[in-house]
């Protein structure tokens, strides 16, 4: 089973406990999937960046790669 | 083209990232930490940020300007941190030839980071917290 770095922020990361942690997540499963298994609902919509680069829930994740889970934005 | 800091922002330092014996007109504007939202009294904000991720969205969003109105030129700045009210927490120096580009690519650029840059506000109030996004979920 590949393993991943997961990066959270806001609330997020306070569920989480910390904004970076490795992970185990099952072959072949997608960041939208990744997502849905780490967080209960009801579930913020978010963003993906994987290799901190945007992209769709529908990526395929691979050993090594960095997912960061990026909730509403409020900067300003 | 941005800077994340933790420090109190310098907002000549910011300026003088635009300025251009070219141009005729130079706006600095300020988001700055509001006592209330909503109706309910707000004793501070904690910013957090995706540094990472944050720089590409800004160039991308300065290279929209820099197509829409040709020759500007765009800083940005935004803290990270704890803030108190009426502390400075974003600022954006625009640069152009003449004022009504200046305008409008300043409203462009306030509107456009406050939608995608990757930067979360935690209010923090007199009896509790919360994360607030720009845009209602």
């Amino acid at each position: 089973m590949p393993h991943i770095t997961l990066r959270t922020f806001a609330q997020l990361r306070e569920q989480r406990g910390r904004g970076e942690e490795r992970i185990e997540i099952p072959e072949g499963a997608t960041a939208a999937e990744v997502y849905a298994m780490l967080f209960k609902e009801p579930r913020v919509p978010v963003g993906y960046a994987v290799n901190e680069t945007l992209t769709r829930g529908t990526t395929v994740l691979s050993e090594g790669d960095t997912l960061a889970l990026i909730p509403p934005v409020g900067g300003g | 083209m941005l800077e994340l800091t933790a420090e109190v922002l310098d907002l000549r330092a910011i300026r003088a990232r635009v300025e251009d014996p070219g141009f005729g007109a130079v706006l600095v504007f300020e988001g700055v930490v509001r006592n209330h939202f909503g109706g309910r009294p707000v004793t501070g904000l904690e910013y957090e940020a995706y540094p990472e991720l944050a720089q590409p969205v800004v160039q991308a969003i300065c290279a929209e300007i820099k197509e829409r109105w040709p020759g500007a030129r765009v800083a940005v700045a935004h803290r990270t941190g704890a803030l108190d009210i009426g502390e400075t927490s974003m600022v954006i120096a625009v640069g152009t030839p003449h004022r009504g580009a200046c305008y409008e690519a300043s409203r462009y650029a306030i509107e456009a980071l406050k939608e995608r840059l990757p930067v979360w506000k935690k209010e923090v109030y007199a009896d509790g917290e919360a994360w607030k996004p720009n845009s209602p979920v």
